[in-house]
């Protein structure tokens, strides 16, 4: 029936627009917080939830306990549900939505009652096996297997309401439980993690705050008894409507340290919303390293985690990438032998840096910065400069220092016109009249009378990897460009 | 009857050598030597005459002496070009310890000013591995992660790239320090002359290299000319140079005499009598 025909029976009937994504959206926020129930959680379809429940059933004071607290939760956060529980995954599926309610698990065998429907199979072949008279799983499961599957062989399709089907055996075999299936879960179930549940929703994050000490020391405890030690850990807290809160703290080093942890959290506590109140806090450490006890010296020095738990702080307030060291990749091309990633102890990438280099300045650009420069063609040195708009007069000079493309990473670029990035560099060290060092470069070789013509260059339009070239002609064809100067790095 | 020796001091020589005059002269004597040591007494303190000391050690940790830990030094860059040479004078204090030396500076900074670049360090005779960075998206966070650092009592020392720091906040650096084992220094960019709180300020700029002896176009070792602004040890402005060894990895002493051609003497050298 159309909306028209609809609002003709029923003058102010209440409309509201459809929304697929924001519901899908919705039940995925659903399945996150179903998390409190049992690590493995999927969303299913567009309506419904997969648990998998195994061993859980205790912390809930029982099955049925369990079972009617999920259902009093889902209707005080505004959803009337079906729940069923079975040891399969497609009689769950089934019984949940074309069976009546039961409290406690049933087995496969008094499932034989349900509608072909409850099977995840194409409308087709359920028209079929109507039409053949199989209504009921239990029929199905009577006729010899060749059969069925000699006449029902169906592709992997979708039916009208969006569910995965499949074809009919495969479809019975996983209903009884003869054909494994598992559960995609949202989240990847951890080892640990400390459940802490308030008696009333807390409205406030300090109270959260108040109670993280316990739990923190009662994980910590409990990672000392099997000698691990915490790299991220992450706190879950649920609110009372359906939604859960997340926040993760990662350290340089496994820690074990209660009141390290609680610092680090509580750096990004404020960033927690609780609208309209949490009920229950979990903490789980994401990721374990083996961490063995040592012993606690008395004297008044320095523990040796003093350098991690300074850094976890700073990353802590400033951000995972804000702490940084300088670590080794073998290049020649100098911006590129050294990279910044997040700082780790124990590095030892630069013993394997070269020692018969020139020498390298102390400081360097990351990007070259374009230059004016005066110097004789094709391969002198500067003898004056233009920086940063101050001119500089060259006093000494040192050089050059020919660094070229590495070839071998792209062989299909020889004898091809280059690249911005493909030129030879000509280094040089120079010292200028007041006396400050600097280390640039030219990018482009000229040509030499009787020795090699000019690097052709082929002139792109836009920028480079590197900089812009000033003479940016739109013209295709490869065209000798001048080479460019830039300066690179500063020396003493 | 006491016969002088020979030595570098002519004057001082001369005058010995008429103490065997009359009591007039030897008041004049005196007098004169009371003028030299008031003009010595007066004029500021510069490392070259304070003999003791350029005697004792010819190099760069009769500096460093004066640096000591728990305080908060400064090293002032006036130009973009002057900042290398400040880098290299807060690295050349730290390369005997085994803890890791806290470098902290902003993004803006580190964009501007480069960051360190590991090969260099090494050639200076410093650990790559040793060096933490820390960037940060603002000035605020920078003196936040300072005090951090100094507060670990991890770090040998704790470098802080600044444009400009206030009283209140060099002060509190100041304080923190004085409670934990670790040395501070601010590399300060600016072209003001930054007003802080600091145990010491020293103003660093490049000066052009020694000539090379064989290439007369070579770039020579690094040369700074460091100028002690302000020390609260009461040491007076001085201004004195130095040149990079890369053998030792040190910053030495410029000797100003080292080229000094054979002066001649006012007076001929006197015959030893039998």
């Amino acid at each position: 029936m159309t909306l028209a025909h609809a609002r003709a029976i029923i003058p102010d009937l209440i409309i509201a627009r459809a929304n697929p994504e924001e519901d899908q959206a919705h039940l995925q926020r659903l399945a996150y917080w179903a998390v409190r129930y049992s690590p493995l959680v999927a969303a299913d379809g567009q309506d419904g939830l997969l648990l998998d429940i195994t061993g859980c059933e205790h912390l809930f004071g029982g099955l049925t306990a369990m079972l009617q607290d999920m259902k009093a939760r889902l209707r005080r956060i505004g959803f009337s549900s079906h729940i069923a529980v079975a040891e399969t995954i497609g009689a769950a599926w089934g019984q949940a939505r074309y069976g009546r309610e039961h409290s406690a698990p049933v087995h496969i065998n008094q499932l034989h009652g349900l509608p072909v429907q409850a099977l995840r199979i194409p409308d087709r072949t359920i028209i079929t096996l109507q039409r053949l008279g199989l209504k009921a799983v239990g029929q199905l499961l009577s006729i010899p297997r060749p059969a069925l599957a000699r006449r029902f062989q169906t592709l992997r399709s979708k039916s009208l309401k969006g569910e995965d089907t499949a074809a009919l055996v495969k479809r019975l075999d996983q209903f009884t439980g003869q054909h494994a299936e598992a559960l995609k879960a949202l989240a990847p179930a951890s080892d640990w993690s400390v459940r802490h549940a308030f008696v009333e929703p807390v409205l406030h994050v300090q109270s959260v705050e108040l109670a993280l000490p316990h739990s923190l020391l009662r994980l910590c405890n409990a990672l000392a008894e099997t000698e691990l030690g915490v790299r991220q850990l992450a706190l879950h807290c649920y609110r009372v409507d359906g939604t859960v809160q997340t926040l993760t703290v990662g350290t340089h080093a496994a820690s074990r340290d209660p009141a390290h942890l609680q610092r680090l959290i509580s750096e990004h506590l404020d960033t927690l919303e609780a609208s309209f109140g949490f009920d229950l806090m979990v903490l789980t450490p994401l990721s374990c390293e083996p961490l063995a006890a040592h012993q606690v010296s008395t004297l008044r020095q320095t523990p040796p985690e003093a350098v991690t738990q300074t850094l976890d702080r700073l990353s802590a307030r400033l951000g995972h990438s804000a702490v940084l060291g300088l670590y080794h990749r073998h290049s020649h091309i100098p911006e590129a032998c050294q990279f910044t990633a997040p700082y780790h102890q124990g590095d030892e990438s630069w013993q394997d840096y070269p020692d018969n280099t020139a020498p390298r300045p102390m400081r360097i650009l990351e990007r070259p910065e374009p230059i004016e420069v005066l110097a004789e063609v094709p391969e002198g040195a500067p003898r004056r400069f233009r920086w940063r708009r101050l001119d500089y007069h060259v006093t000494k000079a040192e050089g050059p220092e020919r660094i070229a493309y590495e070839w071998w990473h792209d062989l299909e670029v020889l004898g091809q016109p280059h690249k911005p990035g493909h030129l030879t560099r000509d280094y040089y060290k120079i010292e200028v009249a007041d006396g400050a060092r600097f280390w640039l470069f030219r990018r482009g070789l000229y040509a030499v009378e009787g020795v090699r013509p000019a690097e052709q260059m082929a002139v792109v339009s836009g920028s480079d990897d590197e900089t812009r070239t000033p003479t940016t002609q739109s013209i295709p064809s490869p065209q000798t460009a001048q080479p460019h100067w830039f300066m690179h790095g500063f020396f003493a | 009857m006491l016969k002088n020796a020979q030595n570098d001091n002519e004057t001082s020589s001369k005058k010995f050598g008429e103490l065997t005059d009359t009591p007039n002269a030897r008041q004049q004597q005196l007098m004169a030597l009371r003028a030299d040591i008031s003009t010595i007494l007066n004029t500021p303190k510069s490392l070259d005459e304070n003999t003791s000391r350029t005697k004792k050690q010819g190099h760069s940790n009769i500096f460093f002496d004066d640096c000591p830990a728990q305080q908060l030094h400064e090293l002032w860059a006036a130009r973009s070009s002057d900042h290398a040479a400040v880098t290299a004078f807060a690295l050349a204090s730290a390369k005997d310890t085994k803890k890791p030396i806290l470098w902290v500076a902003s993004t803006t900074i580190f964009r501007e000013q480069g960051l360190p670049y590991a090969p260099g360090l090494m050639n200076m005779g410093l650990k790559p591995e040793t060096l933490v960075l820390i960037r940060t998206a603002t000035g605020k966070d920078a003196l936040w992660a300072l005090e951090e650092g100094i507060k670990a009592d991890a770090f040998s020392m704790v470098v802080g790239e600044l444009e400009d720091i206030s009283l209140k906040n060099s002060q509190r650096l100041s304080i923190a320090l004085q409670e934990h084992n670790t040395k501070g220094i601010l590399l300060m960019r600016s072209t003001q002359e930054p007003q802080s709180a600091a145990y010491s300020r020293r103003r660093i700029t490049p000066e052009p290299s020694a000539q090379h002896p064989i290439l007369s176009n070579a770039v020579n070792e690094s040369q700074v000319k460091v100028q002690a602004l302000k020390h609260r040890a009461g040491i007076k402005p001085h201004t004195f140079s130095m040149e990079w060894n890369h053998e030792t990895h040190r910053f030495d002493l410029v000797s100003p005499l080292g080229d000094r051609s054979v002066a001649e003497a006012a007076t001929p050298p006197r015959s030893r009598q039998a």
